[in-house]
């Protein structure tokens, strides 16, 4: 039979699928009648195609993926902006600062190195460094607020339509949350807010088990039914 | 001559001819690390440790097509009974790039171009057959890192002994043995990507060992999948056989 094998966790190696129905999808390869997978991951199918979603690896930027990064470099041409991921990001000069006025001390003024900006994708192959531009409602250098690092492969979880687990924490802790795709979290707040923000974050990085998880953020939010206890909402900030 | 294996056919720590050492696998053991395993195979204690993918360093070692791969074996000091130099000898860098070798048949290095690829190997404790557990332990640091790999890499050394064919060379084995033969297989795949000898062997011996071998690794890989599962899917009961 064309079909899966029924396996649904999967090491690199393992075979996926045999026969010829399906494709070989993100994570995996064919030999022959068979797919294997390249990573520890969980098995996927959709639209006559496996996939293997990764449980370990860096962050690869995709066109489009909002991220956070810390600026780490500039020159006349480009800021470089460290994602945490495989490449360094690259911000042109020439998107932001007018003609005519590109000396050092403008290009910084707009960007510094260690400024925290919140950015998007605008192009990323293998190839070349990711692209990234700040012109857009929500974008741009945070001026306010704590970066939170959580492992990249959380942030579906936490992105999650049905879940809401990013929901969640901003109603309970009065916080705003920019999840960057990369793992960066900009949270913005108050200081007992952002404290109880990162708490919540940590956790989502560490436990893997839904139930558990939803149980301990509950917790940690001192959350018990359904209603959050957020009293202090934060003054709105646009 | 007949002092390594008695007359029942035992070896000096008790094993048949064909028994393995008794292993230990774990993953992701180091925290700072991207990824990190640690083995035990007999007295063998090796950690492995990879970080990446990321920038190249020096710049133009960058490789335009695929990934740079970088690997480290090194012994500590006191790995051994007397005091070990700890600048990478000879034999070290040997070691270093077989495994370098061995590893990156299994990598498919051509995903991330232009990046580096560190793996780091510690033998804490040695007792024969390091390179071996080494690739092993390397091979799952690499799975834990998400490294993309076509298969896991499991190696483990056969030889000759007072005349017979055995597994898993023990450090005496090793040394006063005739033959000593280490070999990485990746199983799924059916891929030899390591076969070193040293002493000698009729044909049919080798074939013999060569079999020997990669019923060894097949052995290993079982314990690899088996360390993976227990770290990433133990809460998920799942069936780890096929």
């Amino acid at each position: 039979m064309d079909d899966l094998r029924g396996r649904k966790y999967v090491v690199p190696g393992d075979l996926v699928a045999g026969g010829r129905s399906l494709r070989a999808g993100e994570n995996t390869y064919r030999v022959g009648n068979s797919i294997y997978s390249t990573a520890v991951g969980i098995v996927e199918v959709e639209d006559g195609e496996v996939r293997v979603v990764p449980l370990e690896g860096k962050y690869v930027p995709r066109q489009g993926d909002l991220v956070v990064g810390v600026v780490t470099d500039y020159n006349a041409v480009a800021w470089t902006v460290d994602i945490n991921s495989i490449f360094y990001g690259t911000v042109l000069v020439r998107d932001l600062v007018r003609r005519g006025s590109r000396g050092r001390a403008a290009i910084s003024e707009v960007l510094n190195v260690g400024d925290v900006i919140v950015a998007k994708v605008l192009n990323f192959s293998v190839n070349r460094d990711p692209l990234l531009s700040i012109r857009g409602p929500g974008l741009g250098r945070v001026t306010e607020g704590e970066v939170v690092r959580i492992s990249p492969r959380g942030v579906p979880r936490l992105l999650d339509r049905r879940e809401r687990l990013n929901k969640l924490i901003e109603e309970a802790t009065g916080c705003k949350l920019t999840v960057g795709m990369n793992g960066l979290i900009v949270v913005r707040g108050t200081p007992d807010g952002i404290l109880l923000a990162a708490k919540a974050l940590r956790l989502v990085d560490s436990e893997p088990r839904r139930e558990v998880l939803s149980r301990a953020l509950r917790d940690a939010l001192g959350i018990g039914g359904k209603e959050g206890a957020g009293e202090r909402v934060g003054e709105a900030d646009r | 001559m007949g002092k390594l294996i008695d007359e029942s056919g035992r070896r000096t720590d008790g094993r048949g001819p064909h028994e393995m050492r008794p292993l230990k696998l774990e993953v992701g053991i180091l925290k700072n690390a991207d990824g990190s395993a640690y083995i035990e195979l007999g007295r063998n204690k090796i950690v492995a440790a990879v970080y990446g993918p990321k920038e190249v360093h020096p710049r133009h070692l960058t490789l335009p097509d695929r990934m740079l791969i970088k690997c480290r074996y090194h012994m500590s000091p006191f790995s051994v009974e007397e005091r070990k130099p700890p600048q990478p000898s000879r034999r070290e860098i040997e070691i270093s790039k077989v495994m370098r070798e061995a590893l990156e048949a299994a990598i498919i290095t051509d995903q991330y171009p232009r990046t580096a690829l560190d793996i780091f190997v510690e033998v804490l404790e040695s007792d024969g057959g390091s390179r071996g557990a080494s690739i092993t332990a390397a091979s799952l640091a690499l799975a834990n890192a998400g490294i993309p790999m076509r298969d896991l890499v499991a190696a483990c050394a056969v030889g000759k002994v007072d005349g017979q064919i055995v597994l898993d060379l023990s450090d005496v084995e090793d040394k006063e043995g005739e033959v000593d033969m280490p070999v990485a297989y990746m199983p799924n795949l059916d891929r030899i990507t390591l076969l070193q000898m040293d002493g000698k062997l009729t044909i049919d011996e080798f074939k013999a060992a060569l079999d020997l071998a990669l019923r060894g690794c097949r052995q290993l890989y079982e314990a690899q999948r088996r360390a993976l599962y227990d770290h990433y899917f133990s809460s998920a009961q799942q069936e780890v056989s096929k």
